[in-house]
């Protein structure tokens, strides 16, 4: 019942937002054969390659194009994710933990947005958990090879999908070294499950670092501020949405942090075996993400901690109905609200992502021969319009993009062709450009803004008709 | 066992030195905090009057508690005992049970003793006072069990002292267990005009002690203190008394609420003395809930306030001054102030919900830093005397009993002598407590009020008032603890307690480790004030010792370059980005501020961006507010200059001032300019206002910051060369020249306008500069091209600059070239890439790459 909640939830509008920049990413690395996977994880990713082999297998296999298919892999990982959740949640305490952990993950704003995203981390989210629950299950039953065999290979793939994956697996390892009765080598087996498939990462984790768009992304977003770090400690409760998320990521925030202090400092938890286990897989991504942003590099993004999720909704389980009614219930109510209010705002228009579809449709419908598509901001990426640019607009279209200035574009020298030779310029920017920015770009030309039309979503996309004076 | 030293749960000698040092570090450091606060004031309002009066009044009751304390006496081990002995168990409507079993310890009193039970119940009228008497009689104890006489536990045992003989009288209630070494411990210290041996308290309750019911400071640090002065009073509870001295009084008083204080309070008027014993002789029930313990302080409080109004010990000529002083501190100076730390609970939450400032802090840093001269020894003496827990559990209970005290003073203003105590019951409830009553639920409402205050801010996500966010979260984790204890079951109290401050702790932590983190994200040191937003801008470490105010000053050789760029003006949260210049080195970033609008604040973040990135930041600084729409607005305010010379704006100028004061590196203010055109409400000539007007006004400005320290800042009179055409005479420029000692550098503004600008005209860098610079070289100051740059639509801009930059070398005053790279409503000015070519080629070269030169002014 749980999991069919979840694939209402996950299900509901799969397709209806236009694919974010990220995902169209994720799409161009995994569309061009395992080489231009090869490519991309070199040049403009930051993870490691696994979910594009994935990804492209998928394309391949199934012709998916939409954006519905494209996000269904993840929307298929997501509804596992709840299930996995609940998994966790019977072996680390009981049956009415499991139950209301699942609820919890069905309706986490975090689970939504990457079980409808063509990223990576919902797999990741599900192998870690699935990680865990069968180290848990190797625990209780260290004669079992399979589980062992499960956790050894959950524990790798979880790595191949994302670097983050180590900072719950490091503590996984930690616990499991500690639980005598499971063979030695079966517990450095799972330690070097995680470890050897990261050690060997490592070169490809720095030749990222050093590209890609991932400085960008982090000088931009992923800056310490106490409202973000609010964010990062109440991860499950952070979404897609940018408006009316406050009230859920604050009400989260109370509820994951009391499940977690409760779980370490609470009297009636000294005898939960999986006590610690819980609680460094909780804290621990959270305080490494912190402390890496205060002190190297800014992180400090909900994706990044976005393993830590399964631990926290399994703690927030088992607090739920483990304390005396009034904390339980009290607990429970924050975190379903919290939930709710996210999950709800990311279902409004403001709560998708930038419509860059219908943006590119109303370009494509009016579009003559001798425009020019310009991208500025985020459509300033080479990859980022190339979605529905080839689906919508014709093949033989120019397009000015890698200019990140709005002067720039406009002084590019396709621009300047078409304005010279009585060609239009449509300008999609998101989020939009200023006015007078634009119209200052466009002093040295003889040519005026003739329209102008925002697109919705979490931030609109804008479209603005430039062309000559007559 | 017992020894020939002192008794134990004295401190020793190591802390007690250790913590004097830091209390007198504390007495100084809030000394010097406070004078710093009250410099602050006069720009806030009342509302800060009222904050600033409850940390004056935390302050005194410090000061004036740190000599009463300097001296815990220790006491040594007492001979061994004498006399006859009777033990006094006094009942109220006790479980017969647990009578039962302190009556059994009393009897186990090694020491020929007799022991009574004094059952007050039937005088009371509680229900069921008979079973007392059954208890009696099944142990053989003589119990008195009165019908009538006076009210309370005063009544009671004066009954029984007229019943018994013994010479000496212990007093133990019925929740306490006697020790069986109570006469061995206590006896012994009765020299003849010792009047009553006082101990420690003890409780059966968990070590962490979550409501601070062990109250290590009082017990282990005040009593020991007030006994070195014999001062120390009765607890009511575990005390042996002489017969004698009672009787001397004329018996146990029975003017007060409860009798111990007062008691002791007239002994020590009366010339007796007393002793204080730091061992418990008695194990006892305390308090479980919070309820039940703000009802148990509200009665003591009221008790103390009562008598400090009443019978106030400062008038009390039977007593000596430090025993006035003492009595005057237990009785009133303690709960007063800290009925008075209800400002620090609700000024918090008030500041946020309703934008109140109480707090000024322009600069976070030294704020942080006259704060932690205070807080940091006061917290080191308080740890040094109670240790970690004790002094914790200390700053709790003030925050969670300021609501108490203050009700407390109320009530003890209406009892007056003679009108009667009723409606108090004198008996801590012990086995069915209350949970939540009247008195806790506004410490509850306060809790919710300031973690709601908290989300409310956090909500805004832009311009959050961070100083009193984190104000809040204090605050609030300081109620946390005690609030908490809502339930006798310590499980559900424990997991309440950690329900409740976990959150609160994390968010702090969360957003402390946000204000100083060396990345600048979307809280920054600057706005970390309760002032109006101020940028953003990276937060640095705090420093114990402040770095040396620099002021720019002009190079001995070569020339500054600088500019002014909106895109760079004005910062971002991503730094500044000065790639467009290349690698020119500019020295000079240049905005342009008006005294009215959003933007009317020194933006500490972005001055701090542009510091960072090696350069000084130039204001332009407007008094006016911009008009919209039209380039200017030249008759706004007339008798702008008159009104700044006479000080009405010295309030805005002086936090200004501050502000540039504690930002310590070098600032560069372009005050007024272009007076001697027409177009500005300053101009020196018209707009009511005279030449003489305006030299005031700049003087007063400038005086107004020396005021404040402010000496990091270098002013520029800058007036424009108007536009090329014959320069204002030096004879006019002398009559509002605001003198050599108001001014470090002269500025020019100048432009190539462009054959199509409002004013067509195409001139040459000299024709646009030198006849305005013969001028005022005779001045003798550097002189800056404060605004410099030619349109767009020039005939050559890149020919243009590239003429400027070799023919500037001519005017050898010139020490700086400030590049005006913007887009005016009169003209397109930035540059393109040729003249962008140019300027960065130049920026190269030794001549305008000269080292960033500052003076130390100050510390």
């Amino acid at each position: 019942m749980v999991m069919g909640f979840a694939a209402v939830v996950i299900l509901t509008g799969l397709g209806r937002s236009s694919l974010f920049i990220d995902e169209i990413f994720s799409w161009n690395a995994s569309s061009h054969g395992l080489h231009g996977v090869a490519q991309a994880v070199h040049k403009s990713e930051v993870t490691p390659p696994l979910y594009y082999v994935i990804l492209h297998l998928w394309i391949t296999l199934t012709g998916a194009e939409s954006e519905a298919a494209l996000r269904l892999p993840s929307a298929l990982a997501g509804i596992a994710f709840v299930g996995a959740v609940m998994w966790l949640g019977i072996l680390v305490a009981d049956r009415r933990a499991a139950v209301v952990a699942g609820i919890l993950a069905a309706l986490s704003p975090l689970t939504l947005l990457y079980a409808q995203e063509v990223r990576a981390y919902i797999f990741v989210m599900l192998a870690v958990t699935v990680a865990a629950a069968a180290v848990v299950k190797l625990s209780q039953q260290p004669d079992r090879r399979r589980w062992l065999a499960l956790a050894v290979t959950a524990s790798a793939v979880a790595v191949l999908l994302h670097y983050t994956a180590v900072l719950v697996l490091f503590p996984l390892s930690l616990w499991i070294l500690r639980e005598s009765q499971v063979g030695l080598k079966a517990r450095l087996a799972i330690g070097a499950a995680g470890l050897i498939p990261f050690v060997a990462l490592i070169p490809l984790m720095l030749v990222q670092m050093g590209a890609g768009h991932h400085s960008v992304a982090a000088d931009a977003y992923a800056k310490i501020t106490p409202v973000g770090l609010l964010r990062l400690a109440g991860t499950p409760f952070d979404g897609r949405a940018l408006d009316g998320m406050t009230a859920s990521y604050e009400l989260g925030f109370v509820a994951l942090v009391d499940a977690v202090a409760l779980l370490a400092f609470a009297d009636r938890f000294r005898s939960l075996r999986t006590r610690w286990l819980l609680v460094g897989a909780c804290v621990l991504p959270v305080v490494a993400i912190i402390a890496v942003s205060a002190l190297a590099h800014p992180l400090a993004l909900t994706r990044y901690t976005a393993v830590a999720v399964p631990f926290m909704l399994v703690a927030i389980g088992v607090v739920v109905v483990s304390m005396p009614r009034a904390i339980g219930g009290g607990l429970l109510a924050l975190a379903v609200i919290g939930g709710a209010l996210g999950v709800g705002a990311a279902q409004t228009p403001s709560g998708q992502w930038p419509d860059t579809r219908s943006a590119v449709r109303a370009a494509a419908a009016h579009y003559r021969p001798g425009d020019v598509v310009v991208g500025l901001n985020n459509m300033a990426y080479e990859d980022a319009m190339s979605y529905y640019d080839l689906r919508e607009m014709p093949p033989s279209a120019p397009r000015a993009t890698g200019y990140f200035s709005t002067y720039d574009a406009m002084r590019a020298a396709t621009t300047r062709r078409a304005l010279a030779h009585g060609g239009r310029v449509w300008v999609l920017s998101s989020p939009p450009v200023l006015p007078q920015d634009l119209q200052n770009a466009l002093r040295e030309h003889r040519a005026q803004v003739r329209s102008e039309r925002q697109f919705g979503g979490s931030y609109p996309v804008q479209l603005d008709l430039v062309a000559p004076r007559r | 066992m017992r020894g020939r030293g002192s008794f134990p749960g004295y401190l020793s000698h190591g802390r007690v030195r250790v913590a004097r040092v830091a209390a007198l570090l504390a007495v100084v450091g809030g000394a010097s905090y406070l004078v710093w606060r009250a410099q602050q004031l006069p720009q806030l309002g009342p509302f800060a009057w009222g904050f600033y009066a409850a940390e004056v009044l935390t302050y005194l009751t410090l000061a004036s508690a740190v000599p009463l304390m300097w001296t815990p006496r220790p006491r040594r081990w007492a001979p061994p005992p004498h006399g006859s002995l009777d033990v006094f168990i006094t009942v109220c409507g006790e479980d017969p049970e647990m009578v039962e079993a302190t009556v059994q310890a009393a009897l186990d009193i090694d020491y020929h003793h007799k022991t009574y039970i004094l059952n007050d119940g039937r005088r009371a009228r509680i229900e069921g006072w008979e079973a007392i008497d059954a208890v009696a009689e099944r142990l053989g104890v003589p119990c008195f069990t009165r019908p009538i006489g006076a009210r309370g536990k005063a009544g009671n045992l004066n009954y029984a002292l007229q019943h018994t003989d013994g010479e000496f009288v212990a007093v133990i209630d019925a929740d306490h267990l006697a020790r069986p070494d109570l006469a061995d411990d206590l006896l012994g210290h009765f020299h003849p005009r010792v009047a009553f041996v006082a101990t420690r308290q003890d409780f059966r309750i968990d070590t962490r002690d979550y409501l601070g019911n062990a109250e290590h400071f009082f017990y282990g640090v005040i009593q020991p203190a007030k006994d070195a002065d014999n001062a120390a009073f009765s607890c009511g509870n575990g005390v042996v008394y002489r017969r004698t001295a009672i009787e001397d009084i004329g018996g146990f008083s029975e003017w007060n609420l409860v009798e111990d204080l007062h008691t002791s309070y007239r002994l020590h008027a009366s010339g007796w003395q007393s002793v204080y014993v730091p061992r418990p002789v008695t194990t006892g029930t305390a308090p479980a809930t919070a309820a039940e313990m703000a009802a148990q302080r509200l009665r003591w409080a009221t008790d103390s306030l009562r008598l400090f109004f009443w019978d106030n010990p400062l008038l009390n000529r039977g007593l000596t001054v430090r025993q006035r002083l003492h009595y005057a501190q237990t009785t009133g100076v303690y709960y007063l102030a800290t009925a008075g730390q209800i400002c620090f609970l609700i000024c918090p939450a008030l500041s946020l919900l309703l934008g109140l400032r109480v707090l000024d802090p322009a600069d976070t840093m030294d704020y942080v830093v006259h704060l932690a001269v205070f807080v940091v020894p006061l917290g080191a003496m308080l740890v040094a005397f109670a240790g970690w827990r004790g002094a914790i559990r200390l700053v709790q209970m003030q925050s969670f009993l300021a609501p108490v005290f203050c009700l407390a003073a109320v009530r003890a203003l209406r009892m007056r002598p003679g009108r009667g105590v009723r409606g108090f019951s004198g008996v801590t409830a012990k086995s069915r407590q209350q949970t939540v009553n009247r008195i806790t639920l506004v410490q509850h409402l306060l809790f919710g009020l300031l973690l709601a205050s908290v989300g409310f801010e956090l909500a805004r996500e832009n311009g959050i008032q961070w100083g009193a966010v984190m104000w809040a979260l204090v605050m609030a984790g300081t109620l946390s603890t005690q609030n908490s204890m809502v339930s006798m079951r310590w499980e559900i109290a424990q997991s309440t307690r950690i329900a409740l401050t976990a959150p609160v702790l994390v968010a702090l932590a969360l957003v402390l480790v946000a204000i100083w983190s060396p990345f600048p994200g979307g809280s920054s040191l600057a706005s970390v004030s309760t002032g109006p937003p101020q940028g953003q801008a990276a937060a640095a470490k705090p420093k114990p010792r402040l770095p040396a105010r620099r002021r720019l000053v002009a190079p001995r050789h070569g020339v500054y370059l600088g500019a002014y760029d909106p895109t760079v003006a004005f910062g971002s949260a991503h730094g500044l980005t000065l790639a467009r210049y290349g690698p020119a080195k500019l020295v000079i970033l240049h905005r342009f501020q008006q005294w009215w609008g959003k933007d009317r604040w020194l933006d500490l973040g972005w001055a701090k961006q542009v510091a960072d990135a090696g350069a000084a930041p130039m204001i332009t600084w407007e008094p006016w507010r911009k008009p919209r729409g039209t380039v200017t607005d030249s008759n706004q305010h007339p008798g702008l200059l008159k009104d700044i010379a006479k000080g009405r704006y010295d309030r805005y100028l002086t936090r200004w001032a501050r502000d540039a004061a504690a930002f310590r590196r070098p600032i560069v203010i372009r005050f007024m300019h272009e007076m001697n055109g027409s177009w500005y409400p300053w101009r020196a000539h018209g707009n009511g206002d005279s030449p003489a007007d305006y030299k005031r006004a700049f003087r007063h400005v400038h005086n107004l910051f020396g005021a404040e320290h402010a000496d990091n800042v270098s002013w520029v009179w800058s007036i424009d060369t108007l536009a090329g055409g014959p320069p204002t005479p030096r004879a006019d420029l002398a009559k509002y020249y605001p003198g050599s000692r108001y001014v470090d550098w002269i500025g020019l503004s100048g432009f190539n306008w462009g054959p199509e600008s409002v004013y067509p005209t195409e001139r040459s860098f000299q024709a646009t500069f030198r006849p305005a610079y013969d001028v005022v070289q005779g001045f003798g100051k550097p002189v800056m091209l404060s605004e410099i740059g030619t349109s767009a639509k020039s005939v050559d801009p890149a020919g243009w600059l590239q003429s400027a930059l070799e023919d500037v070398r001519e005017l050898s005053a010139v020490k700086s070239i400030v590049w005006f790279d913007a887009d005016s409503p009169d003209a397109d000015f930035r540059l393109r890439r040729p003249a962008l070519r140019n300027l960065r080629r130049a920026g190269r070269t030794r001549e305008f790459s000269p080292a960033f030169q500052t003076r130390a002014i100050s510390r």
